[in-house]
């Protein structure tokens, strides 16, 4: 069975290094790591693309990691329905509700929208606060603990300075750092892709 | 990956129009905002979750004839599995 030895790679190169192999049609192999952080985001691949997956950590605290896919084995069901998420999507506020409708519905709908997606395992590498939306990381109590709890998970907030401005709301800023349209159309570009609510 | 609380309690609506009414019932009240949990399936999507240590203060706001016009019920999460505790409102 073939070794992939991803020791000492930063995420994503592991996953990256694995998927290479499974591209390759590689039906059994085995890929050692050194955290479990690794091990983890390993896991999710194996059952993206349907290869039963399991790891052991050995005596030197490094993690073999085993992928196999045969006829005999039928793969887990992945504990995830979705797909992993890349890790350099965007989301885009350019309101302060999630869609159009009743004002109420869509306070709720934000703050849900947030809420679940600071506990998610699939973060986006960026969140940008636009027009409205920048009452969002100054006014929401409950959307600003949120944004505080992604911003440590290592989510860039960009929030549009001309916008706190004019909506008086510079001073009132909670999380997230000033930014302008140059900078928030250049993460847009580079994103694999833009979500916008 | 991501810490989550393992127990905490949820108010869960049988229509959204009671979970925003529950809202305004509650103003100031500690509560979040949240998803309705996947373990509740007998609830609308728009659930208010309570932290044990304010289970008190959300308690105390949840009295009077408004609230017992409410559909809800109290649920208690240990681990992502639901388990209803009690109906709170005064119909059946």
């Amino acid at each position: 069975m073939k070794t992939i030895d991803a020791l000492g790679k930063a995420c994503p190169i592991p996953v990256i290094m694995a998927n290479k192999a499974i591209d390759g049609g590689e039906t059994a192999f085995t890929v050692l790591v050194d955290n479990d952080i690794a091990v983890e985001n390993l896991k999710k691949a194996a059952g993206y693309h349907g290869y039963t997956f399991a790891s052991t950590q050995r005596g030197d605290g490094n993690y073999e990691t085993v992928f196999s896919k045969d006829g005999a084995c039928v793969p887990e069901a992945p504990q995830q329905s979705a797909a992993p998420a890349g890790t350099d999507y965007m989301i885009f506020m350019g309101r302060d509700v999630i869609g159009a409708g009743e004002r109420e519905l869509g306070t709720n709908l934000a703050r849900m929208f947030f809420f679940s997606l600071a506990e998610s395992g699939d973060l986006p590498a960026v969140i940008a606060f636009m027009n409205a939306g920048v009452k969002l990381p100054t006014l929401d109590e409950q959307v600003v603990e949120s944004l505080k709890t992604l911003a440590e998970r290592g989510v860039k907030i960009l929030v549009c300075g001309a916008c706190l401005n004019f909506y008086g709301l510079t001073e009132q800023l909670k999380i997230g750092e000033v930014s302008n349209m140059y900078d928030i159309q250049t993460e847009m570009i580079h994103a694999s892709k833009t979500i916008t609510l | 990956m991501p810490q989550k609380p393992s127990r905490y309690k949820v108010i869960a609506f049988e229509n959204t129009h009671d979970a925003v009414a529950a809202q305004r019932l509650l103003a100031g009240a500690p509560y979040r905002v949240m998803p309705t949990p996947r373990a509740i399936t007998a609830a609308c999507g728009i659930a208010l979750r309570v932290a044990p240590s304010d289970e008190r203060a959300v308690a105390e706001k949840m009295t009077g004839p408004e609230w017992q016009r409410l559909h809800c019920a109290l649920y208690q999460i240990t681990d992502g599995v639901g388990e209803r505790i009690e109906k709170l409102d005064g119909e059946d």
